[in-house]
């Protein structure tokens, strides 16, 4: 009845930002992301891709109510990048794992039913 | 971007199965959180087609009208082609004609005196687009063992089913015809220690007992050596049966199982919309156009940042 | 199944009954099925066989629905 249409959870309306950058006012090298439209499935990869950098001193997720289709990741370093960099520099490290597995999974695909239909594009 | 604190990890693949409608692999040495985040875009952020909108004329039929667009809904479309479409909310304001609604029309009439099965087979396709179609797909003579099509509902003498179905392309997240699997898990593979010195303290038969307790075959007796061995670590369900029986022998202790954090058995049965090893590939690209928003989004946060600052 | 449907449904438009006032709506006997013509202030009664359920017509419009 008064439940937000379907598409509010995948849909940045246009007033908004994907990505809004909040520095801590009270701790130094922290800040809060606020990422639109997005969920636990980048919330946790992002998560756990911070902690394995050592610069890292805190990183966590939350989605602080299930009907507001936002994200906050805040990451605090120990002062050697900023929060962004450490941000950009998971995502970036994410990026080529996810290639890489991409382009293993191709190539162990290929030993399979080479003979019939590629439905593979 | 181009300094990585984070030590590098280099994923494995290995593909056990492929078949039309499943597939099975393993990933290795990784994160749970990247297996996840695959399992996750595989179930409700992969792009497939499916009827969106049904305009009907005529339904006589004993089904009432939303019952029957609900059911053509939830026909599978191949969807190889789901790349060459604009979903209904993409932002896409450059291509004037992007394509987005493929037509199916449909009008069935029983007159014999037997009832007449009204399937996905009586949908006629849009002649823009003859490859796509529902899964199954076959028209002509309808005989015994053809593809049957997806049942929709039954007509008595006289009965008259006319419409039109609209098929757009959508995503899980919005509905789940649009999901292209059925499901999708990972198992987390086990590592299981024996502890043989305290085996050792069991007899032969109390040794059967235990191998016995477990209800998926993961141990056995080695005839030769009377030890008892790990023959598949991967059929233990996470149980606890062989705990509780160690317990009960009095033998707390006696293995200790922990799912490894670094080995994923994968397993997709598709719906028929796409292969699946198609689908493991197109989840893996959402998955880094996702995050390719994201870094770009910093970027220009980032920009933004800099300029405040001076 | 709320789905949300163009407006459509209710038989005839609002315009045409203006125009025609009391031309009468064709209603279906529930036992018999022959067509009965109702006029405001009628009884509600087939003519044909005196059973006293009636049915709506389906509108002759086409009706969309959202197949969710």
């Amino acid at each position: 009845m008064n439940a937000p249409d379907r598409y509010e959870k995948f849909v940045v309306p246009e007033h908004l930002l994907k990505v809004e950058v909040r520095k801590d006012t009270k701790v130094a090298d922290a800040a809060t992301f606020v990422i639109q439209r997005e969920d636990h499935t980048v919330g946790n990869l992002v998560r756990m891709q911070l902690l394995e950098d050592k610069d890292i001193m805190f990183a966590g997720y939350k989605i602080p109510h299930p009907l507001q289709y936002q994200l906050l990741i805040k990451v605090q370093t120990n002062g050697s990048k900023t929060p962004q960099r450490a941000v950009q520099s998971a995502i970036g490290s994410l990026e080529e794992e996810l290639r890489d597995i991409r382009e293993k999974f191709l190539a162990d695909v290929a030993r399979f039913g080479s003979g019939e239909e590629s439905m593979l594009a | 971007m181009s300094s990585r604190a984070a030590p590098k990890r280099t994923p494995q693949v290995s593909v056990r199965k492929i078949e039309p409608d499943f597939c099975e692999f393993v990933l290795s040495d990784t994160d749970p959180s990247v297996a996840n985040a695959l399992r996750r875009v595989m179930l409700s952020e992969v792009p497939t087609l499916a009827i969106d909108l049904v305009e009907i004329e005529v339904n006589t039929t004993v089904l009432n009208d939303e019952f029957i667009a609900h059911r053509l809904g939830l026909i599978p479309l191949v969807s190889q082609r789901v790349w060459d479409f604009t979903g209904a909310y993409d932002t896409n304001d450059d291509d004037e004609n992007a394509l987005m609604d493929i037509v199916f029309q449909m009008d069935v009439k029983c007159t014999g005196d037997d009832t007449l099965d009204v399937t996905s087979n009586d949908l006629q396709l849009d002649p823009s687009f003859p490859d796509i179609h529902p899964v199954a797909y076959s028209t002509g003579p309808q005989d015994a063992q053809a593809e049957k099509g997806v049942l929709l509902v039954k007509l008595r003498k006289g009965q008259h089913l006319k419409l039109k179905a609209i098929a757009r392309k959508g995503i899980g997240k919005d509905h789940a015809k649009w999901q292209p699997v059925a499901t999708v898990a990972f198992q987390y593979m086990p590592d299981i220690r024996i502890n043989h010195a305290l085996m050792d303290t069991l007899s032969e038969e109390q040794k059967l007992q235990w191998i016995q307790s477990s209800p998926n075959p993961v141990f056995r007796l080695n005839p030769v050596t009377a030890q008892v061995e790990v023959v598949d670590a991967e059929a233990y369900r996470y149980d606890g049966e062989v705990i509780a029986k160690a317990k009960a022998l009095g033998k707390e202790g006696l293995v200790n199982i922990t799912p490894r954090q670094d080995m994923f058995i994968f397993r997709v049965e598709g719906t028929g919309a796409m292969a699946t090893q198609q689908i493991v590939v197109a989840a893996i690209d959402v998955l880094l156009r996702k995050l390719d928003t994201l870094q770009q989004s910093l970027a220009s946060a980032d920009a933004a940042m800099d300029m405040d600052g001076l | 199944m709320a789905s949300s449907r163009r407006p459509a449904g209710t038989g005839q438009a609002p315009d045409q009954r203006m125009e025609q006032p009391s031309l009468g709506v064709d209603y279906l006997c529930g036992d018999c099925g022959a067509t009965v013509k109702l006029r405001p202030g009628d009884i509600i009664r087939c003519r044909d066989c005196g059973y006293r359920i009636l049915y709506k017509k389906r509108t002759d419009r086409v009706v969309q629905f959202e197949a969710r």
